[in-house]
């Protein structure tokens, strides 16, 4: 059941269509024709009659006017109209709809629109879920949600009364921002060696790989092995991973370094040590106790020594007495 | 089908020539705002009136002086407009009541004696 307030507000919508038909005559023109139409449409519709369609409509006051119709209003004219004219119809519906659940549906369209925005300029992967848009850009993702939901609000509350332009314009963002982020699932079917493979988590492990640069192949290997690392061996000199080399060469460099928290896929540490250069001229027993592995007692604490070392335990003196 | 068409457009051109005197003449009883004049236009029998029509018209004839308007502002809706006759108005009224009644004696008496030779 339709109320006064609701002929008013359709009757008001109608009147901006009919001057938006009417833009191509001057501003004074469109004004004076224009004037008290919402009262007459509002009283129209008041008496069960629907609302025309607007472009005849529009023709007709112009020919009761005797007004001289423009012959370009045909062709792409006319089309751009129709299709401005469907799109507002949808905004005037959404609106509609929506009215009831307002402020939730304010929140939920500048939510849209700003994960759209973060798909778009963060620097994120494209196949990430939806809700994680601003996932690397936390700062300005929160503070372009807020400039839209004080824009979503603000529009929310002056529909009735905002420009056609606004309303177009805001329209069509919305339109396209909702189609993007619901479209986009479906058609992004992540490559093998796409960023999803580095962050997806089956193949990645978030941990502390540790520092094993300065202490003893062996020891390095340990460390990794505890931690369920697997690791390859390179030789700095021959330039080339070898299958084998002796665990008393010290560690010269590493990769990945122990800055990198993400330990992904195949990926293996590679131990680069120098076989040209010698073993490590330390003892191992001070190797152990100078290690710079991190805090973590696991990989501290438990390293055995590479060179075993033998006691030699002599026999105590005995006395043999004879009866 | 397209007969009912033809006869709508017809009627429309009909209307043409003598919307000004029919807007006119019910204007010259009273006051009233745009739909208020379609409402007695079509209460007196121009039910196919445009409203848009009408209101192009009633601008046409206050830009050409026969009218004057003035509006009335309302607490509930937006203000409304209305018109009513000046004595340029007045005197284009009565010149065109005239006019029309001749006219129309002129038609009535073509279209009666074709009725007859249709008869006969």
């Amino acid at each position: 059941m339709s109320d006064s307030s609701d002929f008013i507000s359709k009757a008001a919508t109608f009147a901006e269509n009919v001057r938006r038909e009417l833009r191509d005559l001057p501003a004074e023109v469109v004004a004076d024709l224009t004037d008290g139409l919402e009262s007459d449409i509002a009283a129209s519709l008041e008496d069960g009659a629907s609302l025309p369609d607007v472009s005849q409509y529009a023709l007709d006051l112009m020919r009761g006017a005797g007004i001289e119709i423009p012959n370009s209003d045909v062709g792409i004219q006319k089309k751009r109209r129709k299709i401005a004219e469907v799109v507002l119809r949808v905004a005037d519906k959404v609106t509609t709809a929506t009215s009831g659940l307002a402020p939730a549906w304010w929140v939920l369209r500048a939510w849209i629109v700003a994960q759209f925005i973060g798909a778009i300029v963060s620097n994120t992967d494209s196949n990430r879920p939806i809700l994680a848009q601003w996932g690397e850009l936390p700062i300005l993702g929160i503070f372009i949600f807020v400039v839209l939901l004080y824009l979503s609000v603000r529009w929310g509350r002056s529909t009735k009364n905002s420009r056609l332009w606004v309303r177009y314009f805001a329209t069509s963002v919305l339109g396209m921002s909702a189609v993007v982020l619901l479209w986009q699932p479906t058609f992004s079917s992540p490559p093998a060696e796409s960023k999803w493979f580095m962050y997806a988590p089956e193949t990645c492990r978030i941990i502390d790989v540790p520092s094993v640069v300065g202490i003893t192949l062996g020891e390095a290997k340990m460390a990794l092995e505890r931690l369920q690392l697997p690791y390859v061996v390179f030789d700095q000199d021959a330039m080339t991973e070898i299958a084998y080399a002796p665990d008393v060469f010290e560690v010269l460099q590493q990769d990945p370094d122990p800055s990198e928290h993400a330990f992904c896929g195949e990926r293996s540490v590679q131990l680069v040590v120098d076989l040209s250069q010698g073993p490590a001229d330390r003892p191992p027993t001070d190797v152990l106790s100078t290690t710079t592995l991190p805090d973590d007692a696991l990989l501290v604490t438990t390293t055995i020594p590479t060179v075993a070392t033998t006691t030699t335990v002599k026999p105590k003196a005995t006395s043999t007495t004879t009866p | 089908m397209a007969h009912g068409s033809e006869q709508r457009i017809e009627r429309s051109q009909l209307l043409k020539g003598v919307l000004d005197l029919a807007t006119l003449a019910v204007l010259a009883e009273k006051d009233g705002y745009g739909y208020d004049v379609v409402r007695r236009l079509r209460h007196h029998g121009l039910t196919d009136v445009a409203e848009a029509s009408v209101y192009g018209t009633l601008r046409r004839l206050f830009s050409l002086g026969l009218l004057t308007s003035y509006v009335v502002p309302s607490e509930e809706g937006p203000h409304r407009k209305y018109y009513g006759m000046t004595a340029a108005g007045h005197e284009w009224l009565n010149d065109q009541r005239t006019q029309w009644n001749e006219f129309q004696d002129v038609i009535n008496s073509i279209v009666k004696t074709s009725t007859k030779g249709e008869k006969s």
